[in-house]
């Protein structure tokens, strides 16, 4: 783990500072799995929540269908969650 | 005791209607103006002397430019290059928002949806644009994953749509609930802090301090994930995968 804001600034040589040196690379293991475990809880109800909305949108404006859009609209979206948490996931470093 | 959300509440500082429109100046106005300035007053100063042994603000552009370079190199490859300027505006702009937010007085801009709603549908419209005007209509095959069978065409368009449509909203509501829960979250337990005897009062200011460190972290972390998924969204518009996710490390 490197700490973000740790950076050695000797402007010397950049000597005696190894650890700190360069701000820690986008493939960093620690980064990139604390980056997926930010994501996946939004990403899971933000398309539950436009499912949902969609669905509602369809029920009052397009076809007086009662909830059932609603019902459709939050399924579908709660599908297109696990989907996208998947998928996020198979970015996971795995080495 | 005050109300937590308190610090979010913006009034208008100087009232300024420009043909009905109301342009107000605010803190959150201020604090961009501020943000803007900083960012680029510090990085055309870092970028005067350009020596072969860096000076501190030097060697910190360098470091910041290298960190950006490889997220764009990681997600998008080296044809995202040509995003680089967009990408490192981005991230620079939001991690000084959240980071002189966390400044007691100042204003945390970021938490404010409207800021990061524009900020995501903005970001997600160029990779709509940009899918388009690099594949014409056959961006639309996002909408169907490969190896999808006809039958399930029905099912999956939807959700694929739900899927995309998520991405705004998602890219919008965490950075803002990010910011704003850290917020209150200190202003409650600065609040406690304040209204306890000294005795207890001790311990939930003892916390504010460690959750400031916490949240200088949280700052860091938001805007990196949000210049990632930037870069992943416009990666996609690019390679036209629909999930790009997926490419391995």
């Amino acid at each position: 783990m490197t700490i973000p804001l740790g950076f050695c600034l000797n402007s010397a040589p950049l000597v005696g500072c190894e650890p700190f040196n360069t701000m820690p690379p986008s493939t960093d293991p620690f980064y990139a799995g604390l980056g997926q475990a930010v994501r996946m809880g939004t990403e899971l109800l933000a398309a539950l929540i436009v499912g949902g909305g969609l669905g509602w949108l369809a029920d009052t404006y397009l076809f007086a269908s009662g909830p059932w859009g609603v019902v459709a609209g939050l399924i579908l979206g709660a599908i297109a969650g696990v989907l996208n948490a998947y998928r996020a996931a198979q970015r996971w470093p795995s080495h | 005791m005050d109300n937590p959300l308190h610090p979010f509440e913006l009034h208008p500082l100087v009232q300024i209607t420009l043909f009905g429109v109301d342009i107000s100046l605010n803190k959150a106005v201020l604090m961009m103006w501020v943000v803007i300035s900083l960012v680029a007053g510090l990085l055309i100063l870092a970028g005067t002397s350009r020596r072969l042994v860096p000076t501190k603000l030097q060697s910190l552009a360098e470091l910041l430019v290298d960190f950006i370079r490889g997220i764009i190199l990681d997600t998008m490859g080296k044809e995202g290059m040509r995003f680089f300027p967009f990408i490192a505006t981005l991230f620079l702009f939001i991690l000084f928002c959240n980071l002189l937010g966390l400044i007691p007085g100042a204003y945390t801009v970021t938490s404010q949806i409207v800021v990061t709603a524009a900020f995501a549908l903005f970001v997600y419209s160029m990779s709509v644009a940009l899918g388009f005007s690099l594949h014409g209509l056959k961006f639309l095959g996002i909408l169907v994953p490969p190896g999808t069978p006809a039958w399930l065409l029905p099912l999956m368009v939807p959700i694929e749509l739900i899927s995309q449509l998520a991405r705004p909203l998602s890219l919008a509501v965490r950075l803002f609930a990010n910011m704003t829960a850290g917020h209150t979250v200190l202003a409650v337990l600065f609040g406690m802090a304040l209204s306890l005897p000294l005795l207890i009062g001790w311990l939930p200011f003892a916390f504010t301090i460690a959750i400031n460190g916490l949240e200088v972290f949280i700052a860091f972390i938001q805007a990196y994930i949000f210049s990632v998924l930037t870069c992943v969204y416009l990666g996609d518009a690019i390679t036209l995968h629909g999930h790009g996710d997926a490419h391995a490390h």
